[in-house]
C-alpha cells in the first residue's frame, strides 16, 4: 500500500467512525483538507458553529492523539490492498474513477483489493439483477458477461446470488470483474460467498467505500448501487421486479445518464417487470454480447460460428421454436430417445441450449 | 423322569438349535424354566399348562424344571411353547418315548392350537444344516416350509394332533414341496411401466439405472409422477433367482412379514419408508437387533420419496449398506450383520415450494432457501447416485400420444440380458454389475477411447461439471455400452451418460 496522506488519514479515520454522516465527513475534509490534525481551535469552533460540541470535542481529542489515529487507520485499512480517496483527484496517476467524481454523493474513499489497473479500464458495463433471477436467464448472464470480458470489456457487479453471482461467473475466468461489495473489503457479506471474493481478489478487483469490517444494513445495498451504476457507462438489468435493488442500480444509472439495457421478458414473468416497465421507458433492449458492445461503444468480434451437423440442427431448430421436452422432441422428430439424448447433450455441451431444472430445454 | 425334546430360535436372521430338557421331580408341585429365557419365554409356562391340559392330557403334579441349552444363549420368542409342552408330556410318561427325535416349533395357545411363529424358512436352513431330519412347523406357516429340500416338514394344527403323531397314533401332514420356477412364472407387479404416459426420458433412464444397478435420483416438480416411476422399478428388475430368493424370505421371515404369502419372497421388494421413521427402523436394530427397512429391501428397492426431507442422520448411515451391501447392526446383546444389497431410489423437489424452474409456476423460494435444501443430501451421498434425471409434468398434448408403451416385462427380457453380460465379465472379480466398480475395474473394462477421452474433458469444461462426476459418468457409460451389446464404450454412449448427470447437485 502507498503512504497516505494526511488529509486520505483523515479520511480513513473519519469513515472508520461509526455514526458519522456522509455530510459531515465531506464538510470536514472540504473545509480542513490535511490540516485536520493540526489546527484544534479552528475544529472546535467549526463543531460548535453547527451546534455539535460535544461531538466536536471528542473528535478533536482523539485526532490529537497521533497513535491512535494511525492504529485506527490501519484497522480500517487492513484486509485492503490500497485506498484511494477523494482527495487523490487531480493528482497525476490517480486510481480514482472520473465518472465517480461526477456524481452527485462520490465516495470519499475506495477500499480496494485485487488489480486496481481495472478501474481505468474505458469499457465497463454493470451488469445487475435479482438474487430470484430465472434459470434461463442466469445462463444468459453469464454468457454475456463471458463474451463480453473475453472481447476485452470489464464487468461491474455485487456479489449477490443470483444475476450478480452469474456474472461474475462469467466474468471470472478474464479475471476482467469489478466486484463492489455494501460490507467493507473483508468480511464479505454474505459469508457464503467469501471463497468467491477471494477468487475474484486474485485477477479482477474488489472494492467498497466502506471501511473493513463494516457491516451493512438494508439501505448499504442501494446506497453501494450508485457506485455500480456511476462506475460504467452502460447498464444492463438481467432480471427485477418492482421491489429490486436492481431498480436502484437502474435509477441512479438514470439519473447519471447512463445507458440502461434490459433483457427481454414474457407475459407474467414475476422477476421480469423491472426490466419490462425499463424497457417501456426506453432502455435498450438487449439479448446479447453484440448488442451490449454496441451500446458502451467497442466493437465486438463475433468468435467462429459453432459446428452442427444435421441432426443437431434439427434438434437446435425445433428447441428454438419451442418444442422444449426432451419427449416431444423424439416424438415430433422420430428420435429414439437414446439418439435424442445424445444430440441435446452434445447441444448443451456447445453452450447451445441449456436444461432448467425441470428437464425442458432452452435456447441460449 | 427326564424328556429331550428339540426347538430352534432366531438370533439374526440364523436358526440356533435348543436342547429342551424336561425333568420332572417329587417335591412341592412347581414349574422352572432356566437357559436365558426372555419375558415371551418364561410366559410359555402359562400357555403350555393349559394347553396339556385343554389337549386331553395330564399336567403333571411335580416339580418340573425346564432346561434350554445351550445355556449361553438367549432364547427369544414363543416359538419353544411346543418343545416344551410335547418335552412335560412325555416327562410325565405320557409318550411312548421319552426322547422325541423330531425338531419342532410353535407357539401355543390355551385351547392347545399352535400359533405360527417369525423365522420359520431361516430355522428349517439351519435345521437342514444342522443334519435334522424331520421338523414339525405350525400349519400357518406350512408356506414357509415348502421350498426346503433335504428335510421332511411337517405341518400341525394343534398340540394334540403332535403328541398323536408321535406315539404313531395319527399321522402329520407333510407339506408338499414347491418348484420355485412355478411360483416364480406367476410373479406380477402391482405397477407396471405399460401404465405410464410419456416420461421417454425417465423410462430409458429407469432401464439403464436398472440395467446396472445405478442408483438412481428423480427430481421434478409435485405430481410429476416420480413416486410411479419409482414403483415401477421392481417389476423391470432381473427375475429373481433362487438362492436371492431365499436370502430375501430369510429377512421377511425374521421380521414377521410373511403372512398371508407364498411362503417365499419372489416379487423384487419394494420398500418405502417414510421420511419421518426413525433410524433403528430403517436401519435395524432395537434391543435385540432386528432387521430394518434397508435389509427388508435387500434384493430389491429402497425407495426414498423427497429425500432430502430425511433427517441428515438416516441418510448418512445408507453410506454403509451401498458400499457393502451389508448393514451391521451392533447393540450391547447382539453385534449382527444383515445384507441390504438394495438399489436405491431417490426423488426430489427441485426447491421446497417444489416450482423451481417451472415455466407454470412462480417458485417462491429464496436462493438460500433452495441451497439449504439441496445441501441436506450430503456430497459422498450423492456420488453414490449414478443416475439423476428431471422429471416434469406430462402437459396434456403431450398425453395424447397413441403410441403403446412398452410393458415392463420386455424391458425385463432385456435388462435380464445386460446384467447377464455383467455377471459374466465380473466373475472373476467379486462383483456382479457396473454400478459395483471401483477405480481398479474402470481402469480395466472402461478404456475410453481417444474421442471419447475429448468429449469428457470437453463436457467438464463446458458444463462445469465436479470431477468427482467422472467415475459416475463412465459406470453408466460402460452399462449404456451394454445395453448396445457392445464391446466398447463409444461417443454415444458416453453422451447418454452424461445426459443423465444432474445439474446443480
Amino acid at each position: 500500500m502507498t503512504e497516505l496522506t494526511g488529509i486520505e488519514k483523515a479520511i480513513v479515520f473519519l469513515d472508520s467512525t461509526e455514526g458519522l454522516e456522509y455530510k459531515y465527513k465531506k464538510t470536514i475534509i472540504d473545509n480542513f483538507k490535511g490540516d485536520l490534525f493540526k489546527d484544534k481551535a479552528r475544529l472546535l469552533k467549526f463543531f460548535e458553529d453547527r451546534g455539535e460540541r460535544v461531538l466536536g470535542k471528542s473528535l478533536a481529542e482523539m485526532l490529537g492523539d497521533e497513535s491512535y489515529v494511525e492504529k485506527r487507520v490501519a484497522e480500517a485499512t487492513s484486509g485492503a490492498d490500497d485506498v484511494i480517496t477523494i482527495a487523490s483527484v487531480g493528482e497525476k496517476g490517480s486510481y480514482y474513477p472520473e465518472p465517480l467524481r461526477e456524481t452527485p454523493v462520490p465516495p470519499l474513499a475506495l477500499y480496494v483489493k485485487g488489480n486496481k489497473e481495472l478501474l481505468k479500464e474505458k469499457h465497463k458495463i454493470s451488469i445487475v439483477g435479482s438474487r430470484k433471477t430465472l434459470p434461463q436467464y442466469l445462463s444468459a448472464t453469464e454468457k454475456i458477461a463471458r463474451e463480453l470480458s473475453e472481447n476485452g470489456a470489464v464487468v461491474v457487479t455485487g456479489i449477490a446470488d443470483g444475476a450478480d453471482s452469474a456474472a461474475i461467473k462469467g466474468a471470472l475466468p478474464s479475471g476482467r470483474i469489478i466486484s463492489v461489495q455494501a460490507s467493507g473489503i473483508y468480511p464479505v457479506v454474505p459469508a457464503s460467498k467469501q471463497n468467491l471474493a477471494n477468487e475474484i481478489a486474485k485477477n479482477g478487483l474488489l472494492i467498497s467505500e466502506n471501511p473493513k469490517g463494516y457491516v451493512p444494513r438494508s439501505f448499504s445495498y442501494p446506497v453501494r448501487n450508485r457506485i455500480i451504476a456511476a462506475l460504467s457507462p452502460v447498464t444492463l438489468i438481467a432480471s427485477g421486479n418492482a421491489k429490486s435493488g436492481a431498480k436502484y442500480t437502474a435509477d441512479y444509472a438514470a439519473d447519471y445518464g447512463r445507458e440502461i439495457a434490459c433483457f427481454p421478458y414474457g407475459l407474467g414473468v414475476a422477476s421480469g417487470e423491472l426490466c419490462k416497465s425499463l424497457i417501456k421507458s426506453g432502455a435498450a433492449m438487449t439479448e446479447s454480447a453484440k448488442e451490449a458492445a454496441f451500446l458502451m461503444g467497442m466493437t465486438f468480434e463475433k468468435k467462429s460460428e459453432i459446428q452442427l451437423n444435421e441432426v443437431e440442427k434439427a434438434v437446435y431448430k425445433s428447441i428454438k421454436s419451442g418444442i422444449n421436452s426432451t419427449d416431444a422432441l423424439a416424438l415430433k422428430l422420430g428420435f429414439k430417445i437414446y439418439e435424442l439424448l445424445t444430440i441435446t447433450v452434445s447441444l448443451e455441451m456447445k453452450g447451445l441450449i441449456v436444461k432448467g431444472p425441470d428437464g425442458r430445454f432452452e435456447a441460449n | 423322569m427326564l424328556a429331550k425334546t428339540r426347538g430352534f430360535v432366531i438370533t439374526g436372521l440364523d436358526g440356533r438349535e435348543v436342547d429342551v430338557e424336561v425333568d420332572t421331580n417329587l417335591g412341592l408341585p412347581g414349574f422352572e424354566i432356566v437357559g436365558l429365557p426372555d419375558a415371551a419365554v418364561k410366559e410359555s409356562k402359562e400357555r403350555v399348562r393349559s394347553a396339556i391340559k385343554n389337549s386331553g392330557r395330564k399336567f403333571p403334579i411335580h416339580k418340573i424344571t425346564v432346561n434350554l441349552a445351550p445355556a449361553e444363549l438367549k432364547k427369544e420368542g414363543a416359538g419353544l411353547d411346543l418343545p416344551i409342552a410335547v418335552g412335560i408330556i412325555a416327562a410325565n410318561g405320557q409318550l411312548a418315548s421319552a426322547d422325541v427325535k423330531a425338531a419342532m416349533i410353535g407357539e401355543l395357545s390355551l385351547d392347545g392350537k399352535i400359533r405360527g411363529v417369525n423365522g420359520i424358512l431361516p430355522i428349517l436352513i439351519s435345521a437342514r444344516e444342522k443334519g435334522v431330519k424331520e421338523m414339525i412347523i405350525p400349519g400357518e406357516n406350512s408356506e414357509e416350509g415348502s421350498f426346503i429340500d433335504g428335510i421332511t416338514v411337517r405341518a400341525a394344527d394343534d398340540l394334540k394332533s403332535v403328541c398323536d403323531y408321535l406315539e404313531g397314533k395319527g399321522d402329520l401332514k407333510i407339506v408338499e414341496k414347491k418348484e420355485y420356477a412355478q411360483v416364480y412364472q406367476a410373479a406380477e407387479y402391482d405397477s407396471d411401466l405399460k401404465y405410464v404416459k410419456g416420461q421417454l426420458v425417465a423410462r430409458r433412464a429407469l432401464e439403464v439405472a436398472v440395467s446396472g444397478n445405478h442408483n438412481i435420483i428423480l427430481e421434478g416438480p409435485p405430481g410429476a409422477g416420480k413416486t410411479m416411476l419409482a414403483k415401477c422399478i421392481p417389476s423391470i428388475m432381473p427375475d429373481m433367482s433362487f438362492r436371492e430368493a431365499l436370502e430375501t424370505t430369510k429377512i421377511h421371515s425374521v421380521a414377521g412379514k410373511m403372512k398371508d404369502t407364498e411362503g417365499i419372497v419372489y416379487r423384487r421388494p419394494f420398500m418405502s419408508p417414510h421420511h419421518t421413521a426413525s433410524r433403528v427402523s430403517i436401519i435395524g436394530g432395537g434391543q435385540s437387533a432386528k432387521p430394518g427397512v434397508v435389509s427388508l429391501a435387500h434384493n430389491g428397492v429402497l425407495f426414498l420419496d423427497e429425500m432430502p426431507e430425511y433427517p441428515r442422520s438416516v441418510l448418512e448411515s445408507l453410506r454403509q449398506p451401498l458400499e457393502d451391501r451389508v448393514i451391521t447392526v451392533t447393540r450391547v446383546k447382539a453385534n449382527l450383520e444383515y445384507p441390504a444389497s438394495f438399489m436405491l431410489a431417490g426423488s426430489m423437489n427441485p426447491c421446497p415450494c417444489g416450482y423451481y424452474g417451472s415455466k407454470d409456476r412462480e417458485c417462491t423460494c429464496s436462493p438460500m432457501q433452495i441451497k439449504k435444501y439441496r445441501e441436506r443430501i450430503s456430497g459422498p451421498l450423492l456420488d453414490r447416485m449414478d443416475i439423476r434425471i428431471n422429471v416434469d409434468n406430462v402437459k396434456y398434448d403431450e398425453l395424447t400420444d397413441k403410441t403403446e408403451a412398452e410393458s415392463s416385462a420386455e424391458v425385463r427380457r432385456r435388462v435380464n440380458r445386460t446384467r447377464a453380460l455383467q455377471r459374466e465379465r465380473f466373475k472373476d472379480d467379486g462383483i456382479s454389475s457396473n454400478a459395483e466398480m471401483s477405480e481398479k475395474h474402470l481402469n480395466k473394462y472402461c478404456v475410453l477411447s481417444r474421442e471419447c477421452e475429448e468429449i469428457l474433458k470437453y463436457a467438464f469444461e463446458s458444463l462445469k461439471m465436479s470431477a468427482r462426476a467422472r467415475s459416475r459418468i463412465i459406470k453408466v457409460a460402460r452399462t449404456i455400452a451394454d445395453m448396445d451389446l457392445s464391446e466398447n464404450i463409444e461417443p454415444k454412449h458416453l453422451l447418454e451418460a452424461i445426459s443423465y448427470r444432474g445439474d446443480g447437485l
